[in-house]
């Protein structure tokens, strides 16, 4: 399952998408909205995705990881719209026969989705807001 | 939007600044892509390619 939603994420529809009679072990990450950044208290996040090129960045990087590391399945789903503090920005799950496998094919694939990824956040605090522009580490490279 | 000389991103960039200026400054930190996939400014277009600029990614740290 890759995909993009305005609503909450499903944590459990993502989860039981991964399971299959091999896997020993799923692994999930799921990142929430905190509630401060750069030093300010924040009050809510709003996520703004280049839809189409979004989604196809997502599907190449499950079909890498898929094809890179001993896993069975993964899912993919990323919010975007307005979200609450607390509230899931993206749910990953991997499922493999053993546990390692799983735990670092959900920690390439959230650092691939946050480099190549083509989604934004824009923080709202009590007193303004501010895009948040660079991700320092992005491997993106054009020339 | 219509370009009239379209050969390469670089090309239809420049054709923006015309358009709006403000976006010349971003140059060297804009992100590109065409038809959907990641491209460069060398990048030769066809006719029909959508080409977007963006700023960098903002996963952030979560």
């Amino acid at each position: 399952m890759i995909s993009l939603t305005n609503e909450p994420i499903n944590h459990a529809e993502i989860v039981n998408s991964v399971e299959c009679p091999e896997a020993g072990a799923i692994a999930t990450f799921d990142g929430v909205v905190r509630n401060n950044a750069r030093g300010k208290i924040v009050t809510h996040l709003f996520y703004e995705a280049y839809d189409g090129m979004a989604l196809k960045e997502m599907e190449s990087i499950a079909e890498s990881i898929l094809k890179e590391k001993s896993i069975l399945r993964l899912a993919i789903v990323h919010r975007i719209g307005k979200l609450e503090i607390g509230e899931s920005s993206i749910l990953i799950a991997v499922s493999s026969g053993h546990r390692a496998e799983a735990f670092q094919a959900c920690r390439t694939t959230i650092d691939r989705v946050k480099e190549r990824v083509p989604i934004w956040k824009k923080e709202y605090y009590v007193d303004g807001e501010f895009w948040v522009e660079s991700y320092s580490g992005s491997s993106v490279k054009l020339d | 939007m219509d370009f009239h000389d379209t050969g390469t991103v670089t090309g239809v960039f420049e054709e923006l600044t015309l358009q709006c200026p403000e976006v010349a400054p971003l140059r060297s930190s804009l992100l590109i892509a065409v038809n959907y996939e990641y491209a460069n400014w060398n990048t030769i277009l066809k006719d029909n390619d959508e080409v977007a600029f963006f700023p960098p990614v903002s996963g952030g740290s979560l």
